[in-house]
């Protein structure tokens, strides 16, 4: 009997599996739209996309390309970057139930969108894209913040900036209100328009933007997956077996920062994608981050995809922001995440 | 092997290990005894790196454990804290390959068949191999000390630093952990410090015990003497009983009141 453990076969395998299952959902769900003349749901044919793109466009194909595949593909860079976030961020607090924004990160993005939104910075600046502009600088200064709160001399540890993220996210929470509280009906409604998330003003030039950060921070938080089990046993123990707790939660944070950043600028915060994936991924493939990290990004791209999908066919021609689903579909399962770890009694997990 | 010269330190203005100086070979089992507060975890963590002196040095096989890279000590020392909580549903062999990280650095240092070679070693001289696939937070306490044995083990490291590796453990399974750091320190000339508040456990495994009273060495030898002095008993604020098994060379331990003392 050999040890049970994560070889590289079973790795290969779980990676072409979550992928494949990744790429198939984003199919199908890129064809899938309203049907216009009053049935339930059409469905593109995937052959007269394919000769549009090939060849001579077609209505099909115009569909597909400009407004079907960004939206998919923002939808899936997203919430593979909140997923990856999510389960770095749970790795380095030790705490199964962190998710991106636990730090903050979303109520900074989310104040300098709204001062973006009340100073009219989006409309006269640099059209829409200064508003994505903006949220990104915003999540990169809270971090900064955190960090610098957090920090006790060489190390970081979770307890303080835990501390050091809820206490910036209170103050930026209240600031956010404070605008809103100024402002007139028509930026008050452009800014609940933007808390509640959504995907589908994604051009492709923020695309690409986001999905270099994102690339580059998912690459790094895949590169630590090994040490994130180490530092998820505690500081002292991953030093034990050769792993620098402080500098890889520096690394890490940072990388998985900038992931929520970029998400955050062209989707809003979207809620509970980063939470609950690495969860129910945990139950498939183990607790080992180098399965798990990017398992869980793949489930978290097609969770998402679909989710955006279900917002915008659902009550067509009325569209949903794909906040509301994520929530409505993540909030029931938090309540059975919390009630089981309650029973468990270790709610946070040492 | 480990070398500490006047080693201090000090939380903000309370300092907790005093010009402590000692020397370690190989093949020593080590016990730091004291009482609460003394200064034991403290003195173990400065041994570990994982705290840097005030005043004086530590020397860990020439490195200075708090400046070292920690995958290169690693491969030196292996330290098992006190307080081992998972947060998430590793398995216990996941628990043990741990000890291989310090052997691979880049990429996604999947272990080898040689590292798996020596986790189920480990595991076997720990009695965890039966445990391997179940969850670590499902086992016992006294099971868990035993697979974090197994991980310092299979870490192949030439110095294990343990902080209470028997705290709440029954006697037979208290005993076991020693029986196996014994078994392997010998087998591997590696040498072992373990801080501890079970005399009795230090009386019949450690080659060497060392009394700590207010963060300093006030006592330092071979069991029985060091057990048996008038250091001890003031370290811990009651006398001590020592004696010998009839019929063995087992020395044992009864704390009792001051003046009945020995």
């Amino acid at each position: 009997m050999s040890l049970q453990r994560l070889t590289l076969r079973r790795l290969i395998v779980a990676l072409i599996a979550a992928l494949l299952a990744m790429v198939a959902i984003m199919l199908v769900c890129s064809l899938l739209g309203a049907d216009m003349s009053g049935g339930k749901f059409s469905f593109l044919s995937i052959t007269d996309v394919w000769h549009g793109i090939t060849g001579h466009e077609t209505g099909a194909s115009r569909i597909y390309v400009f407004a079907r595949l960004p939206r998919v593909l923002a939808a899936a860079v997203v919430g593979a970057g909140l997923a990856g976030a999510g389960c770095a961020f749970q790795a380095v607090l030790r705490n199964p139930l962190a998710e991106p924004y636990t730090l903050g990160v979303s109520s900074g993005a989310s104040l300098a969108a709204v001062l973006a939104i009340r100073f009219g910075a989006d409309s006269t600046l640099l059209g829409g894209s200064a508003l994505s502009l903006a949220s990104l600088g915003g999540a990169g200064l809270t971090v900064y913040l955190v960090w610098r709160l957090g920090k006790i001399g060489n190390t970081l540890p979770p307890a303080t900036l835990l501390l050091a993220g809820i206490t910036v996210a209170t103050f930026c929470s209240a600031a956010t209100m404070f605008i809103q509280h100024t402002s007139s009906f028509v930026e008050l409604s452009r800014m609940i328009y933007w808390f509640m998330g959504g995907l589908d003003l994604t051009s492709y030039g923020e695309l690409g933007r986001a999905s270099l950060l994102i690339g580059i921070g998912v690459i790094v938080l895949v590169l630590y997956g090994r040490d994130l089990n180490a530092v998820s046993t505690g500081a002292d123990a991953a030093a034990s077996v050769g792993v620098n707790a402080s500098r890889t939660i520096t690394v890490v944070f940072a990388a998985a920062s900038v992931i929520v950043g970029a998400a955050i600028s062209i989707a809003g915060p979207i809620g509970f994608i980063g939470l609950l994936t690495p969860h129910a991924m945990r139950a498939m493939v183990g607790a080992d981050h180098r399965a798990l990290l990017p398992v869980s990004m793949a489930a978290g791209a097609a969770l998402l995809v679909v989710c955006d999908t279900i917002a915008r066919v659902a009550f067509f021609p009325n569209e949903l922001p794909v906040g509301i689903v994520t929530a409505l579909i993540g909030a029931p399962f938090f309540v059975y995440l919390l009630l089981r770890e309650k029973s468990r009694g270790q709610l946070w997990g040492g | 092997m480990l070398t500490a010269s006047g080693v201090s330190f000090s939380y903000a203005d309370r300092t907790v290990v005093r010009d402590v100086s000692l020397d370690l070979g190989k093949r020593e089992l080590v016990c730091i005894v004291g009482a609460n507060g003394a200064g034991k975890t403290t003195l173990l963590k400065l041994f570990a790196g994982l705290l840097a002196p005030a005043a004086g040095s530590v020397r860990c096989f020439d490195l200075d454990p708090a400046t070292t890279l920690r995958h290169v000590l690693a491969r030196k020392l292996s330290y098992l804290p006190q307080d081992y909580r998972l947060a998430f549903p590793f398995s216990v062999s996941e628990v043990v390959l741990m000890g291989r990280y310090a052997y691979h650095r880049r990429g996604l240092g999947l272990e080898s068949a040689a590292d798996v070679d020596a986790a189920e070693r480990a595991m076997e001289r720990c009695d965890v191999r039966h445990l391997a696939d179940r969850r670590f937070d499902a086992v016992s306490g006294g099971e868990q000390r035993r697979a974090l044995l197994a991980q310092a083990f299979c870490q192949r490291s030439e110095l294990v630093l343990l902080d209470e590796p028997t705290a709440s453990l029954d006697p037979a399974h208290a005993m076991a952990v020693f029986e196996a750091l014994v078994a392997e320190t010998r087998e591997r000339d590696a040498s072992a410090v373990a801080v501890t508040h079970d005399l009795n456990l230090a009386a019949r495994y450690a080659s060497r015990v060392i009394v700590l009273d207010a963060g300093a060495v006030v006592a330092d030898g071979p069991p029985r003497q060091v057990l048996a002095s008038a250091a001890t008993a003031a370290a811990f604020h009651v006398g001590m009983h020592v004696g010998t098994l009839s019929g063995s060379d087992t020395v044992f331990v009864v704390p009792g009141p001051t003046e009945a003392s020995e």
